[in-house]
């Protein structure tokens, strides 16, 4: 009995996940977790692995069933645990690309792309200009008749992604379609899926456990961890403004001073964090909410540190004229050359830190430095935000 | 110690030459054993005297028999049965394969364990209970049928004397339960994201089974069917007993027959045999190139263990597979073991038909203490033999740069097409010539059944030490053990439960073995399944439902305890 949502078309969402729980016995794979996909965009699914999102996408797909809460598609009831609605995944009219990509080594490249038309009973003229001109979409119209056993891990990754577009699915889901391609063909594949999606104006739920790819595709990033929805918002406000501690040491590497507020009302709401060895100033958004009147905890990326070594090389820092600079003395303590730049290791007096400079800066081990950074730069969060909240995701599901 | 330090080398213990002439050895006992017999057979078909007398060279036997109109009835009769049985075996067994391997069904494991102990009954006993249920008079079926208002008779309406009879019991046997058990590791193994392909293509569970799974199978389906094909030929033992009667001869008991005869036909039936040996090559070869190139490995993947909803199917369909599992384990043991306590075989309506008498008869025999023992003997002397064979051809062929490992291979599959009635003839003829002292001793039974089932204990070791990897070895010679040492220390301990496996099938194949040994053994070395055999044709059929049930026991019961010392035998 599908219930029909007051709602215009226009401002219907793609998908809509509500309350949605997942237990495999007493494992809570994905605990009360709701989002919307709203239509045309490209949300990714960001976590560790066991981390419930690619429980949620295959949930979506209607492969596995939900404990508890609902999953609508368009306005139509999917899956309800409450009602005990399940629609078989073939009716759902959701496309997916599976990791393995799961190519039917029977079948010719041609035939892959057909079946879903095939299912549909499209007529074969259709059937002919629709696989022809999928095909041309991930550029493997040359491929047509070819065997699908003679594919590379690339090609068989189009022609998946051919198959799954050509019935125009509602929405395409995509788990983790690129990690076992080399580093080369996945940065070229994740600006192809970009491209495609931005061509078709599919809406597509993208799982990836890796951050770089999510912030390079995505229009939206829910993070997850252990089950439930760490923070949802655009690439940049994830990775600028993360909202736990998780979310700052998952996407991107970071460096955190725990510390207590010793100082507040500064001008353009600067405040004063001791770390015990240091003070520092930083920057704040808000205010400072009542959860940081006890521990905060203070964070800074390793790309927003510059290094003054003495040598007169370091870039000067840009200041916001109105931000205050912190700048901490430690001890350089490990130096790794990455080719564009390298990552340093520095050891204060009660705290480390790595930072990631320019080759052309390279303080040798041993060697005292200066540390600057704009209060702009640190973020600051009640400590303790984000931790493993009581009672939830006790346990996580191993993926893959 | 110097000089041993040199002796060990980079290869160990044995040196180079060393372990060359062991490996010689090995193929000149086993090549020996396999294909003497076979050319032996070749050549005395040319040959007209009997065998260990003098020979006299010519033709005769060639023509007479291939003017023997019997004996390609016969050969026709085999194939025609082997074609009723697939019929009907092969849609069975993939779709209990497919059911069992990736639905959501409960009781898997009881219904794989079921297929199992089919597995492992000896055909003798099935044919017994199919006898006692579908028997067209005593068949105790027949006799509640013929209760029916509208049946009626004095008999039938089942007949199991029939060549339909002969086609309902193979499949009881091991025609549905072997090809199952071989398939459902394949159907379980398939990535199941191919079938969840499909479903989101829009295609419901039978077109994903039509369209996906079973083409994606045919791999797997192929090899398992050349694998029976090439044992066509083997079929003995449940064509002796209801074939016979009805005058209905397969190639293996036309054979049979022409040894029995009360002159032997000895050129006709090593005739039969070139001929045979000549038809199953060619699938050898086909089989074998097959199974070594393995080109289905494409298609399994990480296994996501997410069976297929069969919704409200599920229930109907689990008691379907279920009421097939039953009927091929447990209910013939069932009838024999009834029968087993009857005054008389199928009379049910006398008064008091219940008795102990024939158990307390045949315990007592001193004929069948002495094939009890017969019986242990052979199983455990092929079980090790067995096992030391396999593992040391298999690690030839595997892990030695041996100049005659190709050979080696192409000998150790002939077994396995070779019917064991033609096996036991040539063996004989070779006893008869040259080992006359060995003739209806136990030990040429052991060696005799171990070389018949030499093939399977080889593919299984063999891959698992492919599995295995050389990294371990090379590891343990590089610290400092020698061949033998590495061997004892690294290869044999993560082999054991596949070892104990092959000793098990071993033991239980020679302890239930007709074909191969039934003209191979004496009074002496007579055996239970001789034993039984004898008592169905005299026909002392009560007699014979007790040594079934004891047959029965002893392979079933060595197969449950090897389960328990946690050996892959069937479901966990």
């Amino acid at each position: 009995m599908p219930k029909t949502q007051q709602v215009t078309p226009s401002e219907c969402p793609a998908a809509r996940v509500r309350g949605v729980s997942k237990f495999y016995g007493s494992v809570r794979a994905v605990n009360d977790v709701t989002f919307d996909v709203a239509s045309g965009e490209l949300l990714t699914l960001l976590g560790p692995s066991g981390c419930g999102k690619t429980t949620i996408m295959r949930s979506i797909a209607g492969l596995e069933r939900i404990t508890r809460g609902e999953i609508l598609l368009r306005d139509r009831v999917m899956s309800s645990a409450a009602e005990r609605i399940h629609v078989a995944p073939e009716k759902r009219d959701v496309g997916m690309v599976f990791q393995s990509y799961a190519i039917w080594p029977h079948m010719s490249v041609f035939e892959n792309v057909a079946y879903p038309l095939r299912c549909r009973k499209v007529a074969k003229p259709e059937i002919e200009v629709r696989v022809r001109e999928g095909l041309r979409l991930v550029e493997m119209e040359d491929f047509h008749d070819r065997p699908a056993t003679m594919l590379s891990g690339g090609q068989q990754q189009r022609v998946a992604l051919a198959r799954s577009m050509v019935m125009q699915p509602s929405v395409l889901l995509l788990d983790e379609p690129l990690c076992n391609l080399d580093a080369k063909l996945r940065a070229q594949m994740r600006s192809h899926i970009k491209d495609l999606q931005r061509k078709t104006g599919l809406t597509m739920v993208y799982v990836t456990h890796d951050q770089v790819e999510a912030m390079a595709l995505s229009d939206r990033i829910i993070v997850m961890n252990r089950g439930v929805i760490e923070q949802v918002g655009v690439p940049e406000e994830v990775y600028e403004r993360p909202q736990s501690e998780f979310v700052a040491d998952f996407v991107g590497a970071i460096n955190f001073f725990p510390g207590t507020i010793v100082e507040e009302g500064g001008v353009n709401g600067t405040i004063r964090v001791s770390t015990g060895s240091e003070v520092l100033a930083c920057t704040l958004d808000g205010r400072v909410s009542p959860a940081m009147r006890d521990r905060v905890l203070l964070m800074i990326r390793p790309e927003k540190l510059t290094v003054d070594d003495g040598s007169g090389r370091a870039p000067t820092l840009l200041h916001d004229s109105d931000a205050p600079v912190n700048s901490v003395r430690a001890r350089v303590s490990s130096h790794t050359y990455c080719g564009d730049h390298c990552e340093l290791g520095f050891e204060g007096r009660d705290f480390h830190l790595k930072a990631m400079l320019p080759s052309a800066i390279s303080p040798a081990v041993g060697q005292e430095a200066v540390i600057a950074f704009s209060a702009r730069d640190l973020h600051l969060l009640p400590a303790g935000a984000g931790a493993v909240r009581c009672g939830q995701a006790t346990a996580s599901v191993p993926e893959a | 110690m110097s000089a041993s330090d040199s002796a060990l080398s980079a290869r160990g213990g044995l040196d180079g030459f060393g372990q060359t002439v062991l490996y010689s050895v090995v193929f000149v006992i086993v090549a020996g054993m396999v294909v003497a017999p076979v050319l032996f057979l070749a050549v005395n078909s040319f040959q007209l005297a009997p065998p260990g007398q003098p020979a006299k060279w010519g033709l005769d036997a060639w023509r007479v028999a291939l003017g023997n109109s019997d004996i390609w009835l016969a050969m026709w009769n085999s194939i025609r049965l082997y074609f009723a049985t697939s019929i009907f075996s092969w849609p069975i067994a993939i779709m209990l394969a497919w059911i069992v391997g990736r639905t959501d069904i409960p009781g898997k494991r009881q219904i794989e364990f079921l297929l199992w102990l089919s597995f492992f009954l000896p055909s003798l006993t099935v044919v017994m209970g199919w006898i006692t249920m579908i028997d067209p008079t005593t068949g105790v079926i027949n006799q509640l049928l013929r209760k029916l208002p509208f049946v009626g008779g004095t008999e039938g309406p089942f007949n199991i004397y029939t060549f339909w009879g002969l086609v309902w019991v193979h499949l009881g046997q091991n025609a549905i339960a072997v090809k199952t058990i071989l398939l459902i590791p394949a159907f379980r193994n398939l990535d199941a994201a191919m079938e969840e392909a499909s479903r989101l293509s829009g295609a419901g569970v039978f077109r994903t089974l039509r369209c996906v799974v079973i083409p994606l199978m045919g791999p797997p389906i192929i090899i398992t069917a050349l694998l029976g094909f090439v044992r066509l030929w083997q079929s003995f033992e449940t064509e002796l007993v209801l074939g016979v009667p009805q005058g209905f001869y397969v190639y293996g008991t036309k054979l049979y027959d022409l040894i029995n005869a009360e002159i032997p036909e000895y050129g006709q039936a090593t005739v039969l045999a070139v001929v045979v040996i000549g038809m199953t090559l060619p699938f050898m070869v086909l089989q074998q190139r097959f199974s070594v190139s393995r080109n289905y490995e494409t298609i399994t993947g990480r296994a996501r263990a997410n069976p297929t909803a069969l919704g409200r199917a599920r229930m109907p369909v689990f008691a379907a597979v279920m009421f097939i599992a039953v009927l091929v384990s447990i209910v013939p043991v069932i009838a024999v073991v009834t029968a087993t306590f009857m005054k008389v075989f199928g009379y049910f309506q006398i008064e008091n038909p219940w008795t102990l008498a024939h158990w307390t008869r045949v315990l007592q025999d001193p004929v069948f203490l002495h094939t009890v023992r017969n019986t242990l003997v052979i199983g455990v002397g092929a079980a090790v033999l067995g096992v030391v064979v396999s593992l040391l051809v298999a690690y030839i062929l595997v892990r030695t740069k041996f100049v005659l490992r190709a050979p080696l291979d192409i000998v150790t599959w002939l077994p396995h097409a070779l019917p064991g009635t033609l096996m036991g003839l040539g063996m004989l003829w070779l006893v008869l010539t040259f080992l006359k002292p060995f003739y209806g001793s136990i030990l040429l039974l052991i060696v005799v059944t171990v070389m018949a089932g030499l093939t399977v204990g080889v593919q299984i070791i063999k891959s698992n030490l492919i599995q295995l990897g050389t990294e371990l070895e090379e590891a343990s010679r590089l610290h400092g053990a020698s061949w033998l040492y590495t061997m004892w220390r690294v290869v044999i301990p993560p082999l054991a439960p596949v070892l104990i496996l092959i000793a098990t099938l071993k033991f239980v194949s020679a302890s239930r073995d007709v074909s191969t040994i039934i003209l191979l053994a004496s009074g002496d070395s007579m055996t239970l399944s001789l034993l039984q055999l004898d008592y169905m044709v005299a026909p002392y059929w009560e007699s014979a439902t007790v040594v079934a049930v004891v047959m029965t026991l002893i392979s079933t019961g060595v197969a449950l305890a090897a389960r328990a010392f946690d050996v892959r035998l069937g479901p966990r």
